[in-house]
């Protein structure tokens, strides 16, 4: 994968030199970006010097830019600067609309009822906010449908974008966008995209950007991806954390609803979706309001006034909004930091000032139950997709409220590591807007084959993948080991290839290929009784659940049906004299294995010895189906 | 695409005995499950093409070296000859140099050529000079994270040109060589004692004479030479050595005057003090030389061997004036002795197979005797057994 995709050899050499084409490619991937549009936040991410995607931070310094607009007097506030706006101006403040977006106002759910309300003017869904077009004008009511302040805040993002690279022309752009979403949401939204002047690359799904975020990055040598590998080119890259072929979950925690998405990855980064289970009532909104709870509680306590957070009166709201807007920075700063968070409101009620702080155990105390139905969550998506946890191989984190550390501890009860790897080495807020960016960078300068939404491209998706794992077998007296070659799930054809070092006792090596079965075996181990902390006494049901055995499951490979078998000679280079013995017995003899099923089941299995110089190949058949 | 082979950890065992490569016919794969492919990702793409053009992995693979080789020979067009300049490595003790230390920098390590030092060309230097400030220009690290503004190797860089491109400079600073001074000091003469063949003492001197031998004004230098050279040679070769003149000087370890001083005495007292310590050092080095040429004869295999084939000579023809009866040279008289001994060990070996030619012939007439009667019996034997025989027929 170190080599670009081009168009077929006749029109690589065209007109332009290669190496012009080269240079035209790259001055392409830097005037394109990713755009992750959410619900609640968003952002950008653009191809840096280095090659590499990375999120940029609009003219507020924010990288999570707040999708809200906001309405008052002549001035129009987009973004972050709009979310002040909720406190004494809610009914001109917009947030949350892109869920509307393409929907008929019969088709909308539920309105939060902290900001600017939809009316039905004629089934399309209306935001009516008071405007002054004027500074000493009258007041005047100004209706935007929710494609409009889609147009309007898109727009402001580009200009973003386009400030940080210095007016650069942005030529193209990958939005993220649910993969759920139907083709009238995705319509408007590529419409509204338009209306902005963006020329949508195409729609991306956010969990399979997320995948390609993590990718180790291969490009073309016109793009340095790895700074470390550029700099010394001899110097072989890192090997990745995670095998090329597994299954990822990636846990999608927005502000308000969490999607835990299955994927089947080869290759890094040759993707299709297993299974996804949305929760629209989970997300960060539901530990802003665990955190809005306990500091009013406390405000309370403190200051003697009364502050409910169910409180509906106009004063009340509004003390509510100013102590939310705080709540949110005191989360962000949870995550940012293990110690303790502060929360400072000025004039919160009745002129009272607050100022309070948390602690991240104190946190993660109030957040247990939202945490539980995460984890709760992720498990009934494995339940349904039928997978147990052992057999996922890494969970990608996305989100802003994903880099709460409290959600990694308790996904890593559920899905240990290892063997499953936790990726979050990416702030899970921006995970998405790289990913798209890198998806924008590959698609101009390696242009796909075929082009998107075509008849062939729709045949191509279409795919087989293999149901069962393929592996090899060593003959041996004992108990048969299957070592995975080809993982179930892996799209049709494909091939894969293992190295075997051969010690210089043996001259004769069997191979049977076999295919084998995931099997997960669950032993109960009743743990030693270990000395409780005092916390955990007070929490009665807590310890009834630690007297539990525990449960350790552990994935097995069986092989269980005899496909083809090889026998290859191997000769051992000839040990030359004494002196010589050191070198030559540092250097092993490995035989190849490569094994290459194609899209009918035809299985072309073979196997020679490295580094030889008559290289001979022996090689099996098996038919297809 | 290129693959990644991943190596199994396995531990072979030797196969059983009676396994065969078996292919159980009609087995097949499981029926495969129906996927939805999401299309994005660089592996994808390699997938979609291969689909798209009907290639097999081994067709594609040939496709992309085949791009790969083209963009590379692309590239490689506009790659200029650096005259082996190449990239050398950069170790962590260069980013932490002072450009105001600049006399105790090694310029040739500073420019990346640490390979050729006196050796590299007016050419070389310059290309590894645009190489380095290409890379470590000012301009381009101001994009950088960290330390933007820390521009001190560029200024070591700029500092190492401006000596290295001045002859004169360039001369005063190879004369002190940081990396030859190293040498220097590291291997002192060899040990007289360890030298035993001419192979050791052309290993022992050899590097050092090679090193010496870039100070000289006078070029070519004479080297060692080979073991059976004729003595015209080692001695020219000697006597080169011995009046070794050398270029090399000390002003590079001069004290910096201080211009900006009025006092005149000041600067006359630096300046003379300089002018001293060169000449001290001049001194020194030539002294050096010589002490090294001192031990280097001393221990030489040729000088011992031509000696001796002098005083050979000379005795010969000595021997040859005065006739024989002048006492014999030692090693005529050792010639002699030689014969005599040769002589006298050749009759006693005679007279020894003398001997044992008598013993033989001895040995030889009994043993004839022997066989004689042995034969007589059988055949009184035989006469004996047969006639029984006979009888009984």
């Amino acid at each position: 994968m170190s080599n670009p995709i081009s168009p077929p050899p006749g029109l690589a050499n065209g007109a332009a030199t290669p190496a012009t084409a080269a240079a035209i490619a790259n001055e392409e991937a830097h005037s394109v970006i990713g755009i992750n549009f959410g619900n609640a936040y968003a952002s950008i991410a653009v191809i840096n010097k280095e090659g590499r995607a990375d999120t940029i931070a609009n003219e507020d310094g924010e990288r999570q830019i707040a999708c809200a607009v906001s309405f008052l007097g002549s001035e129009t506030y987009i973004g972050n600067q709009a979310l002040p706006q909720l406190v004494k101006n809610s009914g001109n403040t917009i947030l949350a609309f892109r869920n509307f977006l393409g929907l008929s106002f019969s088709e909308i759910g539920e309105q939060s009822p902290l900001s600017a309300q939809l009316k039905d003017v004629d089934g399309v869904p209306t935001y009516v906010v008071s405007v002054t077009p004027e500074p000493e004008g009258e007041a005047q009511e100004k209706t935007l449908t929710v494609r409009e302040v889609t147009v309007l805040f898109l727009r402001s993002l580009l200009q973003s974008a386009q400030d940080f690279l210095s007016h650069r022309i942005i030529k193209g752009a990958v939005l993220s966008c649910p993969s759920d979403w139907s083709v009238k949401q995705r319509d408007a939204l590529l419409e509204a995209a338009k209306d902005a002047g963006i020329n949508v690359i195409t729609l991306m799904d956010p969990a399979a950007a997320a995948v390609l975020a993590y990718a180790p990055s291969s490009a073309s040598p016109a793009l340095p991806t790895d700074t470390k590998s550029a700099a010394n080119g001899s110097a072989a890259p890192e090997p990745h954390p995670v095998p090329s072929d597994r299954r990822t979950l990636v846990l999608d925690i927005g502000a308000s609803s969490t999607t835990a998405t299955l994927l089947s990855v080869s290759h890094h980064s040759l993707v299709h979706a297993l299974h996804q289970s949305t929760d629209s009532t989970l997300g960060g909104k539901q530990l802003d309001s665990v955190l809005l709870s306990h500091f009013a509680k406390e405000f309370s306590k403190k200051s003697g006034v009364a502050l409910s957070p169910t409180s509906t009166t106009p004063a009340d709201l509004r003390a509510l909004a100013k102590l939310r807007a705080a709540c949110e920075l005191t989360k962000r700063s949870l995550s940012a930091t293990q110690g303790s968070a502060t929360l400072d409101v000025e004039s919160l009620k009745d002129g009272m000032d607050y100022h309070g702080s948390i602690n991240s155990l104190r946190f993660d105390l109030l957040a247990r139950s939202v945490y539980t139905r995460m984890t709760d969550h992720v498990r009934a998506c494995l339940g349904e997709a039928k997978v147990d946890p052992t057999q996922i191989g890494e969970v990608i984190l996305v989100g802003g409220t994903a880099s709460l550390p409290g959600i990694a501890d308790a996904l890593q009860t559920l899905l240990p590591d290892p063997p499953t790897v936790l990726s979050n080495s990416i702030p899970p807020g921006n995970v998405v807007a790289v990913g798209c960016a890198l998806h924008a960078r590959l698609t101009v300068t390696h242009p796909p084959p075929v082009s998107a939404g075509s008849e062939e491209e729709q045949a191509i998706l279409k795919g087989q993948a293999l149901s069962l794992p393929i592996g090899l077998v060593f003959p041996s007296a004992g108990e048969p080991v299957f070592w995975q070659v080809i993982n179930a799930g892996t799209p049709l054809p494909a091939r894969r290839k293992v190295r075997i070092p051969v010690p210089s006792s043996i001259s004769k090596l069997g191979f049977e290929f076999w295919e084998g079965k995931e099997e997960v075996k669950v032993e109960t181990i009743v743990p030693p009784k270990v000395e409780q902390d005092p916390e955990d006494e007070e929490e009665e049901e807590e310890e009834e659940e630690e007297e539990e055995p525990e449960e350790v499951r552990t994935l097995h490979l069986v092989p269980s049906t005899h496909l083809c078998s090889l026998l290859l000679p191997v000769a051992h280079p000839v040990l030359a004299q004494e002196g010589k013995k050191k070198k030559s017995a540092e250097k092993t003899t490995e035989a190849e294995v490569e094994v290459v099923v194609a899209q009918d089941g035809k299985i072309r299995a073979r196997a020679w010895v490295v580094g030889q110089k008559k290289v001979e190949v022996v090689e099996a058949d098996v038919e297809g189906w | 695409m290129s693959m990644r082979t991943i190596t199994l950890p396995v531990q072979l065992q030797p196969l059983p005995e009676n396994w065969e490569a078996s292919t159980s016919k009609g087995t097949k794969l499981s029926a495969p499950t129906a996927v939805t492919l999401l299309p994005y990702g660089h592996e994808y793409s390699h997938h979609a093409a291969r689909i798209h053009h009907q290639r097999t992995f081994e067709e594609h693979d040939a496709y992309l070296s085949l791009k790969t080789a083209q963009d590379a020979a692309a590239n490689g067009a506009e790659v200029e000859d650096d005259l082996g300049v190449g990239d050398e490595e950069e170790g962590i003790e260069l980013s932490t140099l002072d450009p105001k230390e600049w006399k105790k920098q090694d310029h040739y390590k500073v420019l990346g050529l640490s390979k050729f030092r006196y050796k590299a060309t007016q050419d070389q230097i310059k290309i590894a000079h645009r190489k380095k400030v290409l890379k470590h220009h000012p301009d381009k690290k101001a994009g950088q994270a960290g330390d933007s503004n820390d521009d001190a190797f560029f200024k070591c860089i700029q500092k190492a040109m401006e000596v290295l491109s001045n002859p004169e400079k360039r001369r005063q600073f190879d004369s002190v060589d940081p990396y030859y001074e190293a040498l220097e000091e590291e291997d002192d003469i060899p040990d007289a004692r360890q030298i035993k063949t001419f192979k050791n003492f052309k290993k022992a001197y050899g590097k050092i004479l090679e090193r010496e031998a870039r100070f000289s004004k006078v070029t070519p230098v004479p080297m060692l030479g080979e073991e059976d050279a004729v003595k015209d040679a080692v001695e020219g070769f000697y006597d080169f050595w011995y009046n070794f003149d050398s270029w090399r000087s000390f002003e590079y370890l001069d004290k910096e005057i201080n211009e900006g001083s009025d006092n005149r005495d000041d600067k006359r007292y630096t300046e003379k003090k300089n002018k001293t310590e060169r000449a001290r050092r001049k001194k020194e080095d030539i002294a050096r030389v010589r002490q090294l040429v001192d031990a280097a004869l001393a221990v030489d295999p040729r000088i011992k061997r031509i000696k001796a084939e002098e005083k050979a000579t000379r005795a010969a023809k000595k021997a040859g004036r005065s006739g024989a009866a002048t006492p014999v040279s030692a090693a005529a008289k050792a010639e002699e002795e030689k014969k005599k001994k040769e002589a006298e060990e050749a009759k006693k070996k005679a007279e020894e197979d003398e001997k044992e030619g008598k013993k033989k012939d001895k040995a030889a007439a009994a043993n004839a005797a022997k066989k004689a009667r042995r034969a007589a019996r059988a055949a009184a034997e035989a006469s004996g057994t047969a006639t029984p025989a006979s009888e009984a027929t």
